[in-house]
């Protein structure tokens, strides 16, 4: 059974544009998929979907089986623990060490502090950012920042992994190296979808691709 | 359940960390606070000190029966036994004009005065116990005891008393009333700060969202913000009374002195104290409530 799965899934704004039309995929478990398209193809409003920040208009949202366009808002919190989030925006808390940033999502979830601390070092050890512990987000380099935002996402231990151009703003080492860690991730079982526009980066890797066009899910 | 508890201190302790963080802004507000409740508190203290006084003074209503000068022993026993009798009448005390120059003659000052007189210028008294906390009834009585012919004077000796705790029961209601309106007062002061909290923390609000936190999550270091707003704001008014306290028993027990008697102002005790700064808890935390509810949900993660 696909542990995510869309079926005829469409988006419409409110002002009436249609971001995602009759869009139906399936992605099974531990798979690493690619989600690509030209800018404004509705990668991000694709994603958007999954964690519920926005709600399909019309088809159905399945996320290990648990329909996600059905979900009262109290149980939302509840499906965001189990996905890590890097977003396209990369929402680092600037008034708070590189450390904190990786606690923020133990604290919502009320994990023991001894124990959560040690998982976000060992999140932030899987980056290569243990040794920046301390400092600020604001020091660290466009590539350093991105690595934070996937250690924060996956200090949870998510068994999913979902990314919006988590490369955007890097130059290729760097964006190669955050392709390397999801790639790291998904040996070890996570699944892993990211969407980006770089095809190129794409090509380097032999996982399946799905290619929006103008909101239609090209083959 | 833990991790529950653990969050509340966390919350608690986080909430404190930011108005530490922001001392001057959380200063006003403690201040408003403060000042606003410290008027209906020292009102308060001042009117059970009235209380006190007046019930020190004898609240019980007494009628004293002063007789006319030329008035015979059987014509006073006489209108003493109508009055035992008298509906109203709890009991009644002769203080006979010899027993009260004698008691009169044994204060130092009076005793030169009274030696210079010739005779004793003091009538017979009745004092009679009411039964009735009724002015009304006692005023009556007191009209029909003046219209006999041996009687002189009637004193209604709880009158004053009487009225000053009428004049005490309209200070209560309206320190009551004062007390809610300020409350309300103080839960927008409580409100508005929690928005601008709200307001600054945005980002963090809609990121704590998407990694998973509930709302009661995101609410409650604001409800504790809140909360701390109000306590700190009734210490505050506690302390603005206190210190015009101090000044002015100082300066009151000056004034008794001069008279020859002491006072002593009476402070509240400790739970009376611990229930104000619940209250101005409650009050913080309810405004942090309402705008905790009304702006935490409009933070929705894009
Ligand atoms: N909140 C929104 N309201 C209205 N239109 C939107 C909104 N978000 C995205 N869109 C539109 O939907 C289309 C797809 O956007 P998006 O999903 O961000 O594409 P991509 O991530 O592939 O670049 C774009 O034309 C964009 O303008
Ligand atoms: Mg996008």
């Amino acid at each position: 059974m696909p542990i995510i799965s869309c079926s005829r899934v469409t988006k419409r704004y409110p002002g009436g544009f249609e971001a995602l039309r009759d869009v139906s995929f399936g992605i099974e478990p531990g798979e690493m998929v690619f989600l690509t398209g030209h800018s404004g193809a509705g990668k991000t409003s694709l994603l958007k979907l999954l964690p519920a920040i926005e709600r399909a208009t019309a088809g159905t949202v399945l996320i290990n089986g648990q329909n996600v366009g059905a979900l009262r808002a109290r149980a939302v919190p509840f499906l965001r623990r189990t996905l890590g989030l890097v977003f396209q925006e990369q929402r680092l808390l600037y008034d708070r060490s590189v450390f904190e940033n990786v606690m923020l999502p133990l604290l919502v979830t009320g994990h023991a502090t001894r124990d959560a601390a040690r998982r976000a070092r060992a999140a932030l050890d899987k980056v290569g950012l243990l040794a920046r512990e301390r400092t600020n987000p604001i020091t660290l380099s466009g590539g350093e920042q991105q690595r934070l935002c996937v250690a924060r996402a996956v200090v949870n231990r998510p068994s999913i992994l979902i990314a919006d151009e988590p490369t955007a703003s890097l130059d290729a080492a760097s964006a190669v190296e955050i392709l390397e860690i999801f790639g790291a991730f998904n040996q070890v079982g996570v699944t892993v979808l990211i969407a980006t526009h770089d095809q190129s980066l794409v090509a380097r890797f032999a996982s399946r691709v799905l290619r929006l066009d103008h909101g239609r899910l090209a083959a | 359940m833990i991790g529950w508890a653990r969050h509340h201190v966390q919350s608690c302790a986080a909430a404190l960390r930011r108005l530490a963080r922001a001392p001057l802004a959380v200063g006003f507000n403690v201040l408003t606070v403060g000042i606003a409740l410290a008027l209906p508190l020292g009102g308060y203290l001042a009117l059970e000190n009235l209380a006190r006084l007046a019930a020190g003074a004898g609240a019980k209503p007494q009628l004293s029966v002063y007789f006319a000068r030329d008035t015979g022993p059987p014509d006073v026993d006489r209108v003493r036994a109508g009055l035992e009798a008298a509906a109203g009448v709890r009991a009644v005390r002769f203080i006979g004009r010899d027993e009260a120059l004698r008691k009169m003659q044994q204060d130092a000052g009076l005793a030169e005065i009274l030696a210079a007189l010739k005779s004793n210028p003091l009538p017979d008294v009745l004092v009679i116990d009411l039964a009735a906390e009724d002015p009304a009834a006692a005023e009556a009585l007191a009209t029909r005891i003046q219209a006999l012919p041996e009687v002189e004077r009637v004193q209604f000796d709880a009158q004053w008393a009487r009225r000053l705790d009428a004049a005490l029961r309209v200070g209560r209601l309206a320190l009551t009333l004062l007390a809610g309106l300020l409350a309300i007062g103080l839960v927008t002061v409580s409100f508005n700060a929690v928005r601008l909290q709200i307001v600054t923390q945005r980002d963090e609000i809609e990121l704590a969202k998407l990694v998973g936190a509930t709302d009661a999550f995101v609410r409650r270091p604001f409800l504790y913000q809140g909360a701390a707003i109000g306590v700190l704001g009734g210490i505050a008014a506690a302390a603005i009374v206190l210190g015009a306290w101090l000044l002015l028993e100082r300066e009151l027990a000056r004034l008794a002195a001069a008279y020859g008697t002491s006072f002593r102002l009476h402070g509240l005790p400790p739970s009376e104290w611990a229930a104000i700064l619940a209250f101005s808890g409650i009050i913080g935390w309810s405004g942090a409530y309402a705008s905790a509810s009304k702006y935490l949900h409009a933070i929705r993660p894009r």
